[in-house]
């Protein structure tokens, strides 16, 4: 599914053919689909509300459309750029602050949300790690072995 | 997929007869992985499914907290400063009798309680449960008050202290905002039917479930066996049950 532009980025033609520059004359990489969910003005404007609504249906209602998710923006616009570098949130060269720091505007999605495209990501790795936990004991949960009530026997459902 | 496979086959012996039944539970570990269907993307979580766990403590092994590594890594849980301040979304629990003696370990994690005090609770709104019954924190909205951490129970929720980097895209997590188990909802909706501590456990002490499907392998143990609530005279009906002590 073809997903998203660079066209957000303020110098940007309005074709895909290679890097464009943003405001500050920093190359943006290529995104990697051919063509935006929504044309070009059309995003720029309602990409918060998209992206808000977005945000609600997939946290209460588990939808999870590739239709304006931002999972999806990121994977398709953060690409290597030539040298084959990625650039991380609010570094130049990241999509989102290429238009955005151009505006003043301060985004917190990447205090929260991740940077990098899934696919960097998304091989699960099942090695144990050192940090191991064990920690002793809910306090309360004592009451399991001193309270009669929540040792008897329960009726299920 | 083949419709006489061994897991039919153990499904007929289970409601064949309690022996069979028997023998059938201990040569299928794993069964619950076929109950689950996936939900289309597009189609919202509905009260049709309650999603739970049920856990064996005769089955988890002492010392072991392969679970508790599993969710780690799954859902991008490191040590960062201490166990005063780092997120745990399970903790091993060990539980000794003072009459016996007697001692065993089970994991503890957010009960994804159907009538849930953080929720209760929650000044903004963003602790809530979902029409499937999971419980999660809406971090968009989380303030960071932690009056869910006072009032949940089972002491399951942290908050995060520190800033993060390098999430997992499937779950953001981040600095002032409160979390515990999300029961992989990123999984359960992807429609793999069981969470990474279920899948990593040698012992098979963890099954995923639906409670609300009578079929489901998760039902028909706590059918046969019964299952337990921890504190269940708080009358939270938790969707986590133990069974084995
Ligand atoms: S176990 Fe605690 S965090 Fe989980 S739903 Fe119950 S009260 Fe909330
Ligand atoms: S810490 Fe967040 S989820 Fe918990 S009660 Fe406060 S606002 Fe609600």
């Amino acid at each position: 599914m073809a997903i998203l532009l660079w066209s957000l980025s303020l110098s940007a033609a309005s074709d895909f053919r290679g890097p464009s520059r943003d405001a500050n004359g920093n190359v943006v990489p290529t995104p990697k689909g051919e063509q935006c969910i929504r044309p070009t003005d059309e995003i720029r404007r309602t990409h918060p509300e998209l992206l808000l609504h977005k945000r609600d249906l997939t946290m209460h209602q588990g939808i999870r459309t590739k239709d304006a998710s931002l999972k999806e923006c990121i994977n398709c616009h953060v690409t290597p750029d030539s040298s084959g570098k990625v650039a991380r949130a609010g570094e130049p060269g990241f999509f989102c602050s290429s238009c955005h720091q151009s505006v003043s505007v301060k985004l917190d999605c990447f205090e929260c949300h991740s940077d990098r495209p899934e696919s960097a990501d998304g091989e699960r790795l099942r090695q144990t790690s050192p940090h191991s936990s064990g920690t002793p004991l809910v306090d309360r949960l004592l009451s399991l072995s001193n309270n009669p009530k929540a040792v008897s026997q329960q009726k299920v459902r | 997929m083949n419709s006489e496979t061994p897991i039919d086959q153990y499904r007929r012996r289970l409601l064949g007869g309690s022996v069979a039944a028997l023998a059938g539970l201990t040569l299928a570990p794993g069964v619950f992985l076929q109950t689950v269907q996936a939900r289309p993307a597009d189609e919202p979580v509905s009260d049709r499914n309650r999603w739970g766990l049920l856990i064996d403590t005769n089955k988890c092994a002492d010392g072991c907290n392969r679970c508790v590594t599993a969710c780690n890594e799954e859902n991008g849980l490191k040590p960062m400063h201490g166990p005063t301040t780092d997120p745990q979304w399970i903790r091993i629990v060990k539980v000794k009798s003072k009459s016996t003696g007697y001692q065993f370990q089970m994991p503890v994690m957010c009960q994804h309680c159907e009538h849930p005090p953080c929720v209760d609770v929650c000044p903004t709104g963003a602790s809530f449960k979902r029409a499937d019954g999971i419980v999660l924190v809406d971090r968009h909205i989380c303030i960071g008050c932690r009056y869910c951490m006072m009032a949940c129970p089972y002491k399951a929720r942290s908050l995060v202290h520190e800033t993060l980097t390098d999430q997992k895209p499937y779950m953001p997590r981040g600095k002032g905002t409160v979390e515990s188990c999300t029961l992989c909802v990123h999984k359960v909706d992807r429609g793999d039917g069981t969470t990474a501590c279920a899948e990593a456990c040698p012992e098979q002490a963890i099954l995923f479930g639906d409670l609300n499907d009578s079929g489901s392998e998760i039902s028909r143990r706590l059918e046969q066996y019964g299952g337990r609530q921890l504190r269940a005279d708080l009358g939270l009906n938790t969707g986590v049950r133990y069974q084995g002590f």
